[in-house]
């Protein structure tokens, strides 16, 4: 990975690890409630998906395999569900009071766009 | 194998068939294989299919049919319905120009993963027995255009892999 691609990747990898907290904090919460959240099956879809995606990302960065492709999923996906938040649910934000749910959501568009850069960044890399 | 066609083929190509437009989604039909062209044809009939049938009121007719009652959760189906045009949009122009066509593919079922992914843990917990049926031709129907995608994404890497051949 180029110096620009690894600061990228840190940078992404902190948000993500920001929001797989606000998901663990907010099933601590789910699990202490006594009321049953009928969008518990969004939120789980949601975490396997981040979890999966990062996981994936960060095996294959470690074992220096084409990975390219994945970032581009990840970013597909990332506008796919802003596009979803946007207009249908307005906000699935776990936890929206919640501090970090507060700067998480307005870094958002921030780290679609790195997540872009980094997808357009690493494919042209790779298909050279 | 590499299909892709040398600068002599293509002029050679150009030559007998008069002005093809090497931008044209016929003579990048042309140089993919029988099974891509036949899998492109067919993902562009499930879109079609899916942008006229939302149109109508038969899928939400279906959804209420299944028990999914839209306030607890269930994403609107217009949402869909922009996601699959964005999509169908991209796929078509990047084959095309041939450029981030596979980047399309993927992206495409990589939405379309989450959607099914979504879809099914949404119904899960309001399905009964009386469900069955039309449970069972909702995921038949949600396995088509995936088989496709992938198909269509193995052929494009199989297609635009380098030729190991051509080195020895």
């Amino acid at each position: 990975m180029t110096r620009s691609e690894r600061i990228v990747f840190a940078l992404l990898a902190a948000y993500a690890c920001g929001l797989l907290g606000l998901h663990v904090l907010y099933y601590a919460g789910l699990f202490t409630s006594t009321e049953r959240d009928p969008s518990v099956w969004i939120h789980l879809t949601r975490t396997f998906f981040v979890t999966s995606f990062f996981l994936m990302i960060s095996i294959q960065v470690a074992r220096g395999r084409p990975f390219s492709l994945l970032v581009v999923a990840a970013a597909s996906y990332s506008g796919a569900t802003f596009i979803e938040d946007f207009l249908v649910i307005e906000s699935s934000f776990f936890l929206p009071e919640h501090p970090l749910a507060g700067s998480l959501y307005a870094l958002r568009p921030l780290f679609m766009l790195m997540l872009v850069y980094w997808a357009v960044l690493r494919r042209s890399i790779e298909s050279a | 194998m590499n299909d892709k066609l040398s600068k002599e083929e293509i002029e050679a190509l150009a030559a007998s068939a008069g002005a093809v437009s090497l931008n044209s989604i016929a003579y990048n039909l042309h140089i993919r294989s029988q099974l891509a062209r036949r899998s492109f044809y067919a993902l562009n009939l499930c879109a079609l299919a899916f942008l006229f049938v939302s149109g109508t009121g038969i899928m939400d007719g279906w959804l209420d049919q299944v028990n999914a009652p839209p306030e607890q959760g269930v994403t609107d189906l217009k949402i869909r319905t922009l996601l699959v045009f964005l999509l169908f949009l991209c796929v078509n122009l990047a084959m095309t120009f041939d450029r981030f066509y596979i980047e399309s593919l993927v992206s495409a079922i990589s939405i379309y993963l989450y959607a099914i992914a979504t879809r099914f843990s949404q119904f899960y917990e309001y399905l009964t027995l009386e469900d069955v049926w039309p449970f069972a031709v909702f995921v038949l129907i949600r396995l088509i255009p995936m088989t496709l995608l992938i198909v269509l994404i193995r052929e494009e890497q199989r297609r635009t892999a380098p030729d190991r051949d051509s080195l020895s």
